[in-house]
């Protein structure tokens, strides 16, 4: 689903990510690991077509993000930690815009917009100015966003920041359901514990470098997900 | 513990107006601006204090000259303040920060207030020197008279201070509680300005109608306008009584609105604002292509943001206030040639000239809108980047959405035109296709600015569109050209071509001027959009 072939990008001459390459298959949750600063969001956000790269390729379900943009991007979502939205815009006029970059049909586009704001308790403020939600409020329409279109790869930067146990219980389920339905997930955390319980496979990024990955019982072995990530930290 | 709040306050205001990643020489552009038109209105303060000098004190009307005096600074400080001291006072971001440290909130309050003060000061300091430098010529030179004016002065920025400060709080209520702030809020910006053109524009015949009717006014200011009588009086005739109770009609209400402040501040600051609240009703959900969708964003960015549309649309008013004023002087077009008469316009046969270039100047206004447009994604370009849709979909429909603000008023102010100054059919047309190619390759010259010239950390939006670079160097390329083309006419084109033919000719190289420009969008600027680092 997810393909990163020797992905370098440099910053002036630092390089923020160095030569990494990991694979995510359908079905495969796979959490990205890594102090502040590691390379997370810059991988995540070079997967997403936000920043152009300077080595390596990526494909998203076979497509090369450089040579179909449109393509890849039709397949998939991102969420970014912080939820910087329309604020001039009505939460439910940004999900229809959403949904008009996207081409969802009207029909679908408002059985789940009406089905998602439920879901996430924010029905009721559809209708009023983003920039009068709260911050767990952006939070969740940002995901109602990324949901709309069932994406076959959702990518997220630190998703459960900022979410109420209910909302972030929810969002574990759709994400189960999506890697059900023969999708996949990418997410960065620096949550550990909900990494152990959620991911099929994890990466651990250090400096640019991926240090180590795998499934979570090769990476953690007997100890624990925060051992192995501190360990490899010093 | 104030002088360091206050300090710091001014450090971030004065940061957000020339800090930044500003160059030296755009911070040395904007200090002159502001020194040029500072200098200005004391030139033009002056003129009028010294010219009713005179008659003032022939009619015994001496202290109608300083409370006029009075007024007018009160008057530029209140309007000038208004929405200034609701941001600073009620909106400021870092009003929590501050609650939550060890800081009496007496000490926060005054601090914003005096900031208010300050600038309050700066807009009233113009008034100030040209009543000085009208009393040294009118009146001569009296240090006591000159040190009572100084007071004064003192007086009517606390004075304008509380007045603000309780028409800001109001004004933030009655937000509150209305459903359609965004347009209530455009509606008030737009008549106090229109409020605050009006009496500037007019400012000659409104002193020479108030020097011909001194003594009228004067007895009605003295029966409705205590404080500027009481402040006239006691300057002009050092009538100390009278200065004291100019002086305790500013004192009392500031004193009265600082303790209510002081009691209810936190309780405003921390309450949770609310809008009255817009139900969701489903079924309402229109489906659009990407490029629409873009467009519709664009626009609704625009008529979303009371204070961008202000900057931009009244290009468009003014055309068509313009264009209603000469259509109301048809028949006497020579009123209107004695109100141009100062901007070298002599005759009515060069009225077609000057209307020309104050639609193309106007125009030029309005398309530098998309001069911002790529600041204004600021932290938001990720949505951008990551939906399914073509670059250049984007940057068409930030090309393109100047137009639906430009379009319809160039239209309606030059069709208007064209039939007040009977105008043959084909200048007619040329009068309507000039502003509005000006207008197109305007927005798309602008933009192109804008993908070289960005700004993504502002904090403060109206940073974004009025003092970054990209609508700085917009503004400037704009004033250029119209000069340009202006100077072309009058110095070297009037002595072969008609007006009508210059203007086609500007108008089809503008119209391939814009063709040209967008071609370069759809290309080298769709690479640089791919590039913008955030």
């Amino acid at each position: 689903m997810l393909k990163i072939c020797n992905l370098t990008k440099l910053y002036g001459d630092i390089k923020a990510v160095d030569n990494l390459s990991l694979e995510i298959a359908p079905g495969e949750i796979y959490g990205f690991i890594g102090h502040n600063g590691a390379g997370k969001t810059t991988t995540i956000k070079a997967c997403c077509g936000i920043h152009q790269f300077d080595e390596g390729e990526i494909f998203v379900n076979g497509k090369s993000i450089k040579d179909d943009p449109i393509g890849c991007k039709r397949d998939m979502a991102y969420l970014p930690d912080n939820p910087d939205l329309y604020e001039f815009l009505s939460g439910v006029k940004y999900l229809n815009f959403i949904s008009d970059m996207y081409g969802i049909p009207k029909k679908e586009r408002e059985e789940r917009i009406n089905r998602y704001a439920k879901e996430f308790e924010i029905y009721e403020d559809l209708a009023q100015p983003i920039s009068s939600y709260s911050h767990g409020m952006k939070q969740k329409l940002a995901i109602i966003s990324a949901l709309i279109h069932k994406p076959k790869l959702l990518i997220m930067d630190e998703p459960f920041v900022g979410l109420d146990p209910i909302a972030s219980h929810k969002i574990k389920t759709i994400m189960r359901d999506i890697c059900n339905e023969g999708g996949a997930i990418f997410f960065s955390t620096h949550v550990l514990e909900v990494a152990e319980k959620l991911c099929d496979k994890v990466a651990i990024i250090k400096k640019g470098k991926l240090v180590t990955m795998g499934t979570m019982d090769e990476v953690k072995g007997d100890t624990s997900l925060e051992s192995v990530f501190l360990e490899l930290g010093e | 513990m104030t002088l360091t709040l206050i300090k710091l306050k001014i450090k971030m205001i004065l940061n957000n107006i020339f800090g930044g990643s500003k160059s030296g020489l755009q911070k040395g552009l904007m200090i002159f601006a502001f020194l040029y038109f500072g200098i200005a209105f004391v030139v033009i303060f002056a003129g009028i204090f010294v010219i009713i000098s005179e008659p003032y004190e022939a009619l015994g009307l001496k202290w109608l000259y300083y409370g006029l005096s009075g007024a007018l600074a009160f008057g530029l400080c209140f309007i000038g303040s208004i929405f200034t001291a609701k941001n600073h006072l009620f909106d400021s971001k870092d009003n929590e920060l501050l609650l939550s440290m060890p800081i009496p909130q007496s000490k926060i309050l005054i601090s914003r207030l005096i900031t208010i003060m300050i600038f309050n000061a700066l807009s009233a300091v113009t008034v100030y020197i040209g009543t000085v430098i009208g009393t040294v010529i009118g009146y001569g030179f009296d240090i006591i008279t000159l040190l009572l004016l100084t007071v004064s002065y003192m007086i009517i920025i606390l004075f304008s201070t509380a007045l603000t400060a309780v028409f800001s709080f109001a004004l933030a209520w009655i937000g509150s509680k209305i459903k359609f702030k965004k347009i209530a809020t455009l509606l008030v910006t737009f008549t106090l300005f229109f409020l605050y053109m009006a009496v500037m524009l007019n400012m000659n015949s409104v002193m020479e109608s108030i020097a011909d009717n001194g003594s009228a006014i004067g007895e009605v200011i003295k029966t409705y306008g205590a404080p500027m009588y009481l402040m006239g009086k006691g300057i002009a005739d050092l009538d100390m009584p009278a200065f004291l109770g100019f002086f305790l009609w500013a004192a009392i209400p500031f004193a009265i609105v600082y303790i209510l402040l002081v009691k209810t501040y936190y309780r405003i600051i921390t309450t949770k604002k609310s809008s009255a609240k817009v139900k969701y009703k489903e079924g309402n959900l229109n489906v659009k292509s990407g490029f629409a969708a873009l467009f519709h964003k664009e626009v609704g960015r625009v008529f979303g943001t009371p204070m961008l549309l202000f900057n931009y649309g009244t290009g468009t008013l003014f055309m068509i206030i313009g264009a209603v004023y000469l259509l109301i002087k048809k028949d006497s077009l020579e009123d209107v040639v004695s109100l141009l008469s100062v901007y070298g316009v002599h005759s009515t046969a060069l009225l077609g000239r000057a209307a020309a270039f104050f639609l193309g100047f106007m125009s030029m206004t309005v398309g530098s809108l998309a001069a911002s447009s790529i600041n204004l994604e600021g932290r938001t370009l990720w949505i951008l980047r990551t939906v399914p849709v073509d670059e250049r979909s984007i940057l068409k429909a930030k090309g393109f959405a100047p137009l639906v603000i430009g379009i319809p008023g160039v239209l309606i102010a030059s069709a208007m035109t064209w039939y007040a100054l009977s105008l043959d059919l084909l200048t007619g047309i040329i009068m309507i296709a000039f502003p509005m190619s000006l207008v197109i390759i305007s927005s798309f010259s602008s933009l192109l600015i804008n993908l070289y010239h960005y700004k993504f950390d502002w904090v403060n939006e109206s940073y974004a569109y009025k003092q970054a670079a990209a609508p700085m160097i917009s503004s400037f390329a704009g004033m250029g050209y119209m000069a340009t083309f202006l100077l072309l006419y009058i110095f070297i084109f009037s002595h072969f071509i008609n007006l009508g033919t210059y203007l086609a000719v500007f108008t089809g190289l503008q119209l391939i001027g814009a063709i040209v420009l967008l071609r370069v969008l759809m290309t080298t600027g769709v690479k640089q959009f791919r590039r913008l680092k955030f």
